[in-house]
């Protein structure tokens, strides 16, 4: 790939990688890892990626990164709130909590369909998994959530 | 929570200092230069997509399966890894009507927990395969692994896929122990649907594994036919190597179909060592205790 390409990628993708890192992880300087390692891959690919290809291509990566990251973040002792993370009134915050409440394998299905806007198919592909599992997963985290979604209605 | 999830997370970019980190990294490093592909994969891609017509026309079919190698080089995926699909190809689907009244009226996707194999089957109001080994005093049933955060996990899950408004899809699972092996059993059903074409349905029963493998696991099947005559295909994935446990190790699944409802049984763990004749041992008796 053409580095004027890679950095192209770079440039319109990498917020894109760092939110779908952040709800994955949901502590930003490990997302911004995640986002930094996924751009150096990009760089080692050999193969082309198809046209159109490149954005969930991208998040695929993310995604494995993140569970990467998250099997080291297991082995430390304590989780404090992230305090960088941006609030723009109390209702984002409770909003927040109620999705790290998540186990990640839901909060990333929640992102990609409410932030992204992708079809559950399309989060079957990029998450490597089958449509059945997509809805399963959506199923459960709507569940979870179902006392802040009445909030929104 | 749509958009009050898409303002959350539209607030939230990576800061200004990473990214010119990240673009300071993009522009010192070269770009790798185009390394010639190591012969040997290359030779072995070109003659499995080859293959792929001529293993297409000449897929197994035994007792109603289907079973298809494939090598898959999708873009989306980091490296190439292989799939292999297993469908049943004589599975009807079945009439809403054989289900229970409250199952028939479903109106979205819903994943219920039981205490029991048994109580899964009359939530069901379809008849299962029944194992006398779940009663023999040496399986017991266990609580599947779920990571932190997931709703309390059961020793039974029925899952229940729902689409314009009707059941199409359901899976009951239960997770047994017997002699240090877990294994998995899951029944799996598709419903005649209004909206969605009977072949589309079909397509539903298959399972679809993608490894991500350094050198290629050998995918091997065996014909197994119980003692009451039920007739297995077992899938043997030799250096299926999907996990830091499992490395170097088998992976064993079975299938099969009993009255339109297509079973699966798989090994998902083992306590202790990992033994791939042990684990076989223990499939087998499994195997041999299933009683139409």
């Amino acid at each position: 790939m053409e580095h004027s390409e890679i950095v192209r990628l770079f440039e319109t993708y990498s917020d894109d990688v760092f939110r779908l890192a952040l709800s994955y992880l949901h502590n930003k300087q490990d997302a911004e890892d995640v986002c930094q390692s996924v751009f150096m891959k990009l760089i080692d690919y050999k193969k082309p990626i198809e046209k159109g290809k490149e954005k969930p291509w991208l998040l695929t990566c993310a995604v494995n990164a993140s569970k990467d990251h998250l099997k080291s973040f297991w082995r430390r002792n304590t989780v404090e709130l992230d305090e960088t993370i941006v609030f723009s009134c109390e209702i984002d915050k409770e909003l927040w909590e109620a999705v790290n409440s998540l186990a990640p394998k839901y909060r990333v299905v929640v992102h990609l369909y409410y932030y992204e806007g992708y079809s559950q198919d399309e989060i079957a592909a990029i998450l490597k998994i089958s449509r059945t599992a997509v809805q399963t997963r959506m199923s459960r985290a709507r569940s979870k959530l179902k006392e802040v979604l009445s909030k929104y209605e | 929570m749509n958009k009050a999830y898409r303002r959350l997370m539209a607030q939230q970019c990576l800061s200004d200092q990473t990214k010119q980190d990240i673009y300071g990294n993009l522009q010192m490093l070269e770009p790798n230069k185009p390394r010639s592909v190591r012969l040997k994969a290359a030779i072995v891609a070109a003659c499995i997509m080859l293959m792929i017509p001529i293993s297409v026309l000449a897929a197994e079919h035994i007792f109603g399966i289907a079973i298809f190698n494939r090598v898959e080089h999708a873009t989306i995926h980091e490296q190439p890894g292989i799939a292999y699909e297993i469908r049943f190809n004589t599975i009807k689907n079945r009439p809403i009507t054989d289900f229970s009244e409250h199952l028939q009226r479903l109106e979205e996707t819903t994943v219920v927990c039981y205490d029991s194999w048994e109580d899964a089957e009359k939530d069901l109001g379809i008849d299962l395969i029944s194992n006398s080994i779940f009663t023999d005093g040496k399986t017991e049933q266990i609580l599947p692994y779920v990571s932190e955060g997931t709703p309390q996990a059961s020793h039974c899950e029925g899952v229940y896929c729902v689409a314009d408004g009707q059941l199409f899809y359901s899976k009951i699972s239960a997770v047994y122990q017997r002699s240090r092996v877990k294994f998995m059993v899951s029944a799996n059903l598709t419903v005649k649907h209004p909206t969605i074409a009977d072949g589309e349905l079909r397509k539903s029963h298959g399972f679809e594994y993608v490894y991500f493998q350094k050198d290629d696991p050998v995918f091997t099947t065996e014909q197994y036919t119980t003692k009451n005559g039920i007739p297995m295909t077992i899938s043997i994935v030799n250096g299926a190597d999907f996990s830091d446990d499992q490395a170097g190790y088998t992976d064993y699944n079975v299938y099969f179909a009993v009255n339109d409802v297509s079973y699966k049984v798989s090994i998902v763990g083992c306590e202790g060592v990992w033994n791939d004749s042990h684990m076989y041992t223990v499939l087998c008796e499994v195997l041999e205790g299933f009683v139409i």
